[in-house]
């Protein structure tokens, strides 16, 4: 197909985490070492259950072809509960690091709130997955052919990348969630985060079924997005105070670049 | 894209892991990592590209070779040429290639029959085309089909306009009149060709399923396509491929040749053994035996060459053998030279090479040792038994070669009464046939006479084609042999070439001076068979197993063997030569495998004059080892590589100069296109989603103090 | 290096250099010199050095519009003649393009 619909693909799967990074994380150099420790996290969390698939194939019967598909389940399912663990981990460690810049600054204040420790790992953990789910098929969509010849629907491409992108979210929330949960110790908000992203995972299984997949991986996406919103202080109340206050600054805004520009260079 | 580029080769799992579960399944990134971690990358496939690509593995490109003054054959773009597929079974499908199908360019799959030279220069002339499939036609095509020239090696020969001028570009006759010079023809889009009839249907399926125009309406999208890498190197002529294969060599870090020149080995025995490194003294007569051992046709190391080339040299190891068995032939007076030329159809390259050595002393017999000369032209094919003597014209103009060549026809016409088989002159004005006795006769006029089957054009009506298989020359099984009785069952074919070895033998045997009786001289049917099997057929059977090298089983296969010269010595057709003549002429001796291998170091006072072959042996009945033991013959092998290029005369008239290109990838694959508009909206979408994100992100970042700030806790303002 | 932290005579020095320097074939110092001293030239405010500054970058653009005339020229010649010269092109050439003429 070419470079077209690998530029396509590339931007729906990497263009909100490509925003988010660029606007909220490469400005910071504390977050971007949160993101890419987090990511770091991440991939030691899939080394091991690809430790753990990899023996247990090869301590299988190959020839059972039914066997490996309930291996390959068990892997996403250890996968999943592996990526949670490290997320804890992590969460664990962010902790230590938070006191240690706490007691270093000099006012005493952390210079990064958990939450924003929260989203930042969360926001790694998305962008590390989705990379190693979609690099394969990103570099075949640049041959000129696209699935189908075997009877395989022909939308492969822009699903995948679409479920990418929905990867990159989800672990963004989860992240969000998850760290107010451990903070909060509301166990019951953990378990939630970690049966949807077994739930998730399972879901990729219906594949190539796009619509049985990709509908109720939107849905978990959104309802995470609300509650991750809330939980990191958000509220509709919130939401109607941005709209209006967007509208007021409208109407100054020349006045305000005015006399802000120099004072911010 | 470590893990795409460490996914390479196959992968082993099979059906055991499915890749159709979208991005998220967590198993394919467990396999991500794998690739990285394991760096397994020779025995994982990337299953992505299996879902969209069917490989063809049985195909055959046509490759682009280059003389001094032109290229030939075929080339793709760099990345491969890309086309829908459009099946074109008869003359009127080629409509929709040409001119009503709205989704050019097309890639022509073509009904073997199809394949013509009207239809090809027509091709060549559109750019609705981005390349050719040819299924091949079974059976082979009525009319004939011959990719050759009509006159071929022309220029080469000994006619030109010093010898013979009025027999020079076959002003004479036409030897191949079907010949549409197919072969010779250059091609700027690349043509394969499809050896098997299966992968054929699943081209013509996908064809079927999504390409078919449905009553009257253009097909739609997603169409089913194929791409075809056939990249050549080389360019224009061999002059400047090989010029900048050297400045390369020369000036280059990173040289890159671009072509090689075709060259192999000329196999050469002797029927009394002479010293390979001092010669022979000037006084000692040898008779030559000569034949060609390869063969062409429009496609790369696609080369059965059956009547071409098969049949005659087998009916010369036939006669070789037989000579062997005569009791008194190490008393002969002459000795007989049994040679095999390589390369003979891309211009005489090996007798070329063999009358440059003899000339420069580089080879251990010299043209003045030649008595005369016998060749073995095409000879399977002949009409009511008649096989015909075809002599030279011009040389005979000196009464002394007249009368040579009267001797030399006589002895075999006499050798022929009582067979089976009659020998004919052909008409004294009439020139020689291509053949490599006409190398030696540019450089010295020799007694000589060419035996074919025809008596002006050739009868073979595939000659360098894919058709010249085994059953172009009348080779027929009975059904339901097992492998082992179809190698020894003596078909009809085998016994007619018999009887033309055993002709050539006596008549050697008596122009070698023998005075015995020629009866008891007598060809094997049973080896003739044996070797058409072996060189037709399949060259791993139990006897060729027998014969080689324990370390050469991997030239043994299981396909028809192709006998084309190619650029990297040796070739298989040349080695199975060697070891076939050996076993045939050579003598079981008792050595150890050390004295075999290293016969300099044992104290045999002949081990100058032989060759030593330390063979497998047949396998015992009762057990599965093999008894190997050691040969002792007179073969021995030279270079076929043509003098043009050990004088570096790249642009030589008077040598061959036909090269190879290179290339990096020759492969076939199709798969399923989308339309341009589904790209275009994949791209439109994806640039609209990152635009947005970037407005949200922009938007949201700014107004996080106000988003996220929740009354009770003023202190945790978050983005 | 900040030229603003310089002193002008090492500027004019620096200039110099520069300019002295693109003569040993070298047109990428010409090109630098232009592009960091233009500046320095023509808009910050006038100091005793300046006029020789502007000089040695004026003569340094047009050694460097020479070179690009020249290397463009000979480019544009080399890109459409290569293969028409045969065995010169080939001679002239450090990488031979593969399976083109």
């Amino acid at each position: 197909m070419g470079a077209t619909v690998f530029f396509g693909c590339t931007f729906v799967a990497f263009g909100p985490a490509f925003a988010l990074f660029l606007l909220t994380v490469a400005g910071d150099p504390l977050r971007v070492i949160i993101l890419v420790a987090g990511a770091f996290f991440w991939l030691v969390s899939l080394l091991l259950a690809s430790l753990i698939w990899f023996i247990s194939v090869h301590l299988s019967n190959r020839e059972d072809s039914r066997l490996q598909y309930g291996l390959l389940v068990f892997g996403a399912a250890v996968s999943v509960l592996l990526q949670e663990a490290f997320r804890f981990a992590y969460f664990k460690l962010l902790k230590k690091a938070d006191e240690g810049l706490a007691t270093l600054s000099e006012d005493g204040q952390s210079p990064i709130s958990l939450k924003q420790m929260a989203y930042v790992s969360g926001l790694s953990f998305g962008i590390i997955s989705g990379v190693f789910s979609v690099i394969n098929i990103l570099a075949d969509s640049i041959g000129p052919g696209i699935v189908g010849i075997h009877g395989d629907s022909p939308y492969y491409f822009i699903t995948s990348a679409f479920l990418t992108m929905a990867v990159v979210f989800l672990h963004t929330f989860w992240g969000v969630i998850f760290f107010d949960s451990c903070e909060k110790r509301r166990y019951w908000a953990l378990g939630l985060v970690v049966a949807s992203h077994l739930v998730t995972s399972g879901l990729t299984f219906l594949n190539p079924w796009y619509q049985a997949s990709l509908v109720p991986i939107y849905i978990i996406t959104i309802s995470m997005g609300i509650w991750a919103f809330f939980t990191a202080g958000g509220s509709l109340h919130n939401i109607l105070a941005c709209l209006s206050c967007t509208q007021e600054e409208d109407n100054r805004v020349m006045v305000y670049s005015a006399l802000q520009v120099p004072v911010e260079d | 894209m470590a893990a795409r580029a460490a996914g390479g080769g196959r992968r082993r799992m099979g059906a055991a892991v499915q890749w159709n579960r979208g991005s998220r399944a967590a198993g394919a990134l467990l396999r991500a990592l794998l690739f990285c971690l394991l760096g397994c990358g020779s025995c994982w496939g990337n299953s992505v590209e299996k879902k969209i690509y069917i490989p063809l593995n049985r195909t055959a490109p046509c490759v682009r070779l280059l003389n001094a003054t032109h290229q030939i054959g075929c080339q793709s773009s760099l990345n491969g040429d890309t086309g829908v597929i459009h099946v074109v079974e008869k003359d009127q499908d080629l409509n929709w290639v040409l001119a009503d199908g709205p989704h050019p360019p097309y890639m022509v799959l073509l009904e073997g029959e199809l394949f013509t030279r009207e239809l090809m220069l027509w091709l060549k002339g559109t750019s609705r085309i981005s390349g050719l499939a040819v299924a091949i036609s079974k059976p082979s095509p009525e009319q004939g089909f011959s990719p050759g020239l009509k006159c071929p090696n022309d220029g080469f020969g000994v006619y030109s306009s010093e010898y013979g001028p009025q027999y020079a570009h076959c002003n004479w006759t036409t030897w191949n009149p079907l010949g549409n010079g197919l072969s010779y023809e250059d091609f700027n889009f690349p043509i394969f060709l499809l050896e098997d009839a299966n992968e054929t249907e699943v081209i013509k399926q996908c064809y079927r399923d999504h390409n078919l125009p449905q009553n009257g309406s253009v097909p739609e999208y997603p169409l089913c396509a194929m791409q075809l890498f056939a990249h050549m190197h080389a360019v224009t002529s061999t002059v400047t491929c090989m010029r900048r294969s050297s400045i390369q060599s020369t000036f280059s870090l990173n040289p890159e040749v671009v072509c090689d020149p075709l060259s192999d080995y000329n196999v050469w025995s002797t029927l009394k053994p002479i010293n390979a490194s001092s010669g022979i003294a000037p006084t000692d007569e040898v008779i030559i035996v000569a034949t060609r051992i390869d063969s062409h046709s429009f496609f790369w190391n696609v080369a059965p060459g059956a009547e071409s080339a098969v049949s005659s040299f087998v009916t010369h190891l036939a006669a070789a053998e037989a000579l062997h068995k005569v009791p008194d032939v190490q008393m002969l007076p002459r000795n007989i030279m049994f040679t095999f030329f390589q390369g003979e159809t891309f211009d005489y390259i090996g007798s070329s090479r063999m009358v440059y050595d003899m000339v420069n002393n580089k080879f251990p017999i010299k043209l003045d040792n030649i008595h005369s000369f016998l060749e073995l032209s095409q000879v399977a094919l002949r009409n009511s038994s008649v096989l015909w003597m075809h002599t030279d014209p011009v040389s005979q103009m000196n009464r002394s070669i007249q009368t040579q060549v009267k001797t030399l026809m006589d002895t075999l016409i006499n050798s022929s009464l009582g067979a089976n088989m009659t020998l004919q002159e052909v008409s004294q004005s009439q020139p020689l046939p291509p053949s490599s006795f006409q190398r030696f006769l540019k450089a010295q006029d020799i007694a000589g006479v060419v035996l074919a089957d025809h008596r002006t054009s050739f009868r073979n009506r595939y000659y360098q084609s894919v058709y010249d298989t085994a059953e172009n020359i009348l080779m027929k099984y009975p059904e339901g042999l097992s492998p082992e009785e179809t190698l020894d069952y003596v078909t009809d074919t085998a016994k007619s070439l018999a009887e033309v070895a055993t002709v050539v033998a006596r008549a050697l045997y008596q122009l070698a001076g023998g005075t015995g009786n020629t009866s008891a001289i007598q060809a094997d049917p049973r080896t003739v068979s044996r070797m058409l099997y072996g060189f037709l057929i399949k060259t791993n059977n139990s006897w060729f197993q027998s014969i080689i090298k324990q370390d050469l089983k991997g030239l043994l296969g299981n396909e028809p063997p192709q006998h084309y010269i190619a650029v990297s010595p040796l070739v298989n057709t040349t080695q199975l030569v060697q070891y076939v003549l050996a076993n045939l002429t050579g003598t079981v001796v008792n050595f150890t495998k050390e004295e075999c291998l290293n016969p300099e170091k044992t104290s045999s006072s002949e081990r100058e004059m032989y060759d030593y072959t330390w063979v497998q042996g047949s396998k015992d009945p009762n057990s599965t080892s093999r008894v190997p033991f050691c040969v002792q013959s007179t073969v021995h092998i030279t270079k076929a590589l043509s003098p043009a290029f050990e004088l570096k005369q790249w642009g030589s008239t008077e040598y061959s100069t036909w090269t190879e290109s290179r290339w990096k990838d020759i492969r076939a694959r199709i798969f399923l296109i989308a339309s341009k508009e589904l790209e275009i909206i994949t791209l439109v979408v994806g640039i609209v989603i990152l635009i947005l994100s970037l407005l949200a992100t922009y938007f949201i970042n700014a107004k996080a103090h106000v988003l996220f700030s929740s009354p009770g806790d003023p202190g945790a303002v978050a983005y | 290096m900040n030229l603003e932290r310089v002193p002008n005579e090492e500027k004019l020095n620096l200039c110099r250099k520069y300019y002295l320097g693109g003569f040993a074939l070298l047109p990428f110092l010409w090109l630098v010199n232009v592009l960091w001293f233009c500046r320095e030239a023509f808009l910050a405010p006038a100091y005793t050095e300046q006029p020789q500054i502007k000089s040695y970058v004026q003569r340094s653009a047009v050694g460097l519009l020479f070179w690009v005339v020249v290397l463009t020229t000979w480019v544009t010649i080399y890109q459409t003649h290569r293969a028409r010269w045969g065995e010169l092109g080939d001679y002239l050439s450090f990488t031979i393009p593969l399976g083109i003429p």
